[in-house]
């Protein structure tokens, strides 16, 4: 690309000098392509002025103003760099960049105000700018310096320490525009509307260098945000426009906002552009179904300039793929991936569009290139229509609304929260951000621990608005590897709950699993909810005396199998099983089992069962915490006033067989109604008294009503196929 | 409908869609309560299910509170 953004600009204003370029809604200000090269002679003086030369810095700290564009081609001409800054930015932010680029001249929006620190450098405000009047002191040269020299400065992760500034040259910005321009024929007769800030490159590009390129007009209107989402489509028919700017959050909103679709101001609307974020499939057909025209989507990074690759014009476009190269060359690097049908790898780069590399760090430059390819850090392949699918990414980094965040930054924030030992941040695939942040933190001693709401509040208070998760979650723990490090793939796999399957697959695996557990997705939180405090997942069951005077061999295998039963869940990693068994006194003291005989038994039981790791609680204790009260139990079930609830009881004819078996007092129909009432009055008591218990029984799913009401996972006792069960239920 | 069972059934609808229990007056702007998403939900919902139709200004001004939607509703609704 030989050409410059000023020569470019020359071109247009002779032929089309009264051609509209711009119109800025907000400002109701419009500019024609005479007037645009006009404001770039005024500017230009003023940065001569200013001493604003070859290699010189300049910082605009503004979120949408016209100026950008007269900025750019001045400051291009002069061969000093223009470097965008959001002015939204956390001022720790604003101020690391600020020092990092040097600049000699900082333009900011009226209501920024920055620190004294920077009252060393010359500042001017953007009205200031733009009445300087013209001294037509040649502060727009002749002939403007190289296009290969860097004119655009972008910063892409921007907190202290870690930010790196994307390093454009003329070339790099008009190369992108002119492809762009060929690639989707964009004429004069082309209208844009611009909805993205002026601080990144997709609304530099698409809503600023594109349409110069192709003397087309653009509409700058306010930023998009949920509370102007309404006026979209009112702005597309009053601007006449035909070709949109968005991404998929703004593709969403205006999905919800508009669920008939529009009634007219669209027909003439050509196309839009669709960046920064991957674009879902369901969202992108919806959205061209709902709306009547085609979305194109690309692919790319700061580093390379916009979009490498892009979605084929005019075409029956596929739903899944990121398009075909837009000039440039695609490699698919495999090393270090399984060799498969369709080569993985990481994605490289190489053509016009690469960036010069990132200021002042040669070496991060040198290591993000092979040869002359640029490493993407994305992982994905190319189908056999050569075009190309991501499929994930290598580098940790999120991307959030096509903002790229390094989670790490957001964990040393955290980390200086005082009521966090430690945290963790990751990024989850979201249908409408691309990627959502979550934050997994844990939590320290240190007084009342500190809940989402406070965290997040937290982060808003140290950092930008963009950097505050979507989620927080507070864990007892962060599963580590060997070398300490943080176990990214399991902590994923206990937050999204597929951990948590797994732990329910080992319980309900055929060996033990007699009939399906009475509420899956009770289980499975419950699991999940242990996973994440870091505790073991607790398990209650009964154990009866019936008729036994002391352990039998038949007691010790199925007590044994509880224990492999609980050791098979420990094999998916980070889970633990402790289980309680409950040595039902109480029931056998309804029985009318003689208490030395009971008591023996008992004893038995629980030492063989405490010698094995299991925790043994007497059902009397259970009852004494619950406050229920035998005596009482007893004698209402004597009464009529049980009579309704024990007619309705539909394991009633069970329960009489087995008590004329077991109970050894007069009447053995009042000894089931005794049973009958304490369990129902059990049930709803040790739900309480152990909450996050899952109940473990022998017993097939008719016997529930006389469980405590947990949900319930049914089991064999001695083998597969078999329970051996000499106690009373 | 009144304006006290608007205002219970908003309530009850932030509850499904986000699990927070909002107060009459618990503010809706920032993202307390609701995302940027989930704000463009509720007033797709609002406006579906009560037939009205709120300008930008009035997003931006009064779309504030559980309270103030309802209000604004009666009001729209109220033969002027």
């Amino acid at each position: 690309m030989k050409s410059t953004i000023l020569e470019t600009l020359r071109e247009r204003a002779s032929d089309g000098p009264d051609a509209c370029f711009l119109h800025h809604r907000p400002l109701d200000h419009s500019l024609s392509y005479a007037e645009l090269l006009e404001e770039t002679e005024k500017i230009a003086d003023c940065l001569q002025e200013q001493g604003i030369g070859k290699g010189k810095h300049v910082a605009l700290v503004a979120t949408h103003h016209w100026a950008f564009f007269p900025l750019l081609a001045a400051c291009s001409a002069r061969g000093s760099v223009l470097v965008p800054v959001n002015p939204d930015l956390h001022p720790d932010e604003l101020a690391f960049i600020l020092e990092d680029a040097a600049p000699s001249l900082i333009i900011s929006e009226e209501s920024v105000r920055l620190t004294k620190r920077f009252d060393r450098i010359p500042q001017l405000t953007i009205d200031e700018l733009l009445a300087h009047t013209a001294g037509g002191i040649g502060g727009l040269p002749e002939s403007p310096e190289p296009p290969e020299d860097v004119a655009l400065m972008v910063y892409t992760s921007g907190t202290t320490g870690s930010g790196k500034a994307v390093m454009l040259s003329q070339s790099n910005l008009l190369s992108m525009a002119h492809l762009f321009r060929d690639f989707y024929e964009i004429r004069p007769t082309d209208n844009f509307l611009g909805v993205l800030p002026l601080h990144h490159m997709n609304g530099i590009m698409m809503t600023g260098l594109l349409p110069l390129v192709a003397g087309a007009r653009v509409t700058i209107a306010d930023v998009f945000s949920y509370l102007n989402a309404k006026l979209y489509w009112r702005t597309v028919e009053e601007e006449g426009t035909t070709i949109c700017s968005l991404v998929p959050s703004i593709m969403a909103m205006l999905l919800k906002l508009f669920p008939y679709g529009i009634e007219n101001g669209t027909e003439q609307v050509r196309f839009g552009f669709c960046g920064t974020a991957p674009l879902p499939a369901d969202l992108w057909r919806t959205f061209e179904e709902r709306f009547d025209f085609p979305i194109y989507q690309g692919y790319g990074l700061t580093e390379t300039t916009t979009w490498a690759t892009c979605t084929p014009f005019e075409a029956v476009h596929k739903y899944d793929t990121v398009g075909v190269p837009l000039g440039t060359e695609i490699k698919i690097d495999p090393s270090g991936f399984p060799t498969e049908e369709v080569v993985r790898g990481e994605v490289l780069i190489c053509g016009p569009i690469v960036m010069t590399g990132y200021f002042k760090k040669g070496r991060l430059t040198r290591e993000q290139f092979r040869g002359r390819f640029l490493k993407t850090g994305d992982i994905g392949f190319i189908d056999s229509d050569g075009e190309l699918h991501i499929t994930g990414r290598k580098k940790e980094i999120i991307i959030r609304n096509g903002i790229n965040i390094n989670p790490q930054e957001i964990d040393d924030v955290l980390g200086r929260h005082p009521g966090v030992a430690e945290s963790k941040t990751l990024g989850v695939a979201d249908e409408i951000s691309g990627e959502a942040i979550v934050s997994v933190c844990v939590c320290n001693d240190a007084g009342t621990p500190p809940d989402a709401t406070n965290i997040k509040q937290w982060v808003r208070d140290n950092m930008s608005a963009f950097y505050v998760p979507n989620r927080v979650t507070t864990m007892g723990y962060l599963p580590k590897g060997p070398t300490g490090k943080v176990a990214i793939k399991q902590l994923e796999k206990i937050l999204s709950g597929d951990l948590a399957s797994d732990v329910l697959k080992k319980l309900t695996s055929w060996k033990h699993k007699r009939s399906a557990p009475s509420d899956a997705e009770s289980i499975r939180g419950r699991i999940q909810t242990a996973l994440i405090r870091g505790e073991p997942v607790r398990f209650l069951t009964y154990w009866g005396c019936g008729n036994r005077e002391s352990i039998s061999e038949i007691d010790r295998i199925a007590i044994e199998r509880l224990v492999e039963y609980m050791s098979g869940m420990s094999l998916v990693q980070q889970a633990r099983g402790e289980l309680t068994i409950m040595l039902n006194d109480v029931h056998s003291r309804i029985n009318t089992i003689p208490a030395d005989r009971f008591e023996q038994y008992y004893g038995e039981i629980g030492e063989f069962s405490r010698s094995l790791g299991l925790k043994t609680i007497y059902q009397t204790e259970a009852w004494k915490s619950a406050g229920l009260d035998l005596d009482q139990i007893l004698q209402e079930a004597r009464t009529s006033t049980f009579d309704d609830e024990w007619n309705a009881l539909p394991i009633r004819d069970q329960l009489l067989s087995q008590s004329a078996r077991h109970f050894q007092g007069e009447c053995s129909v009042t000894g089931a109604r005794q049973y009958a009432l304490a369990c129902r009055r059990e049930a709803p008591a040790f739900a309480e008294l152990f909450p996050d218990d899952v109940f473990i029984t022998y017993n097939g799913p008719v016997f529930d009503l006389c469980l405590p009401d947990l949900p319930k996972l049914y089991i064999y006792s001695y083998k597969k196929g078999k329970t051996e069960k000499p106690w009373f239920l | 409908m009144t304006e006290t069972e608007i205002l219970s059934r908003i309530r009850d609808h932030i509850e499904d869609a986000t699990g927070v229990r909002v107060e009459p007056d618990t503010s809706l702007s920032g993202d307390a309560v609701l995302d940027s998403m989930k704000f463009i939900e509720l007033v797709a919902h609002v406006e579906s299910e009560y037939g009205v139709s709120f300008e930008v200004e009035e997003l931006e001004n009064r779309f504030d509170s559980v309270g103030s939607i309802a209000k604004m509703i009666v009001e729209k609704k109220e033969p002027s």
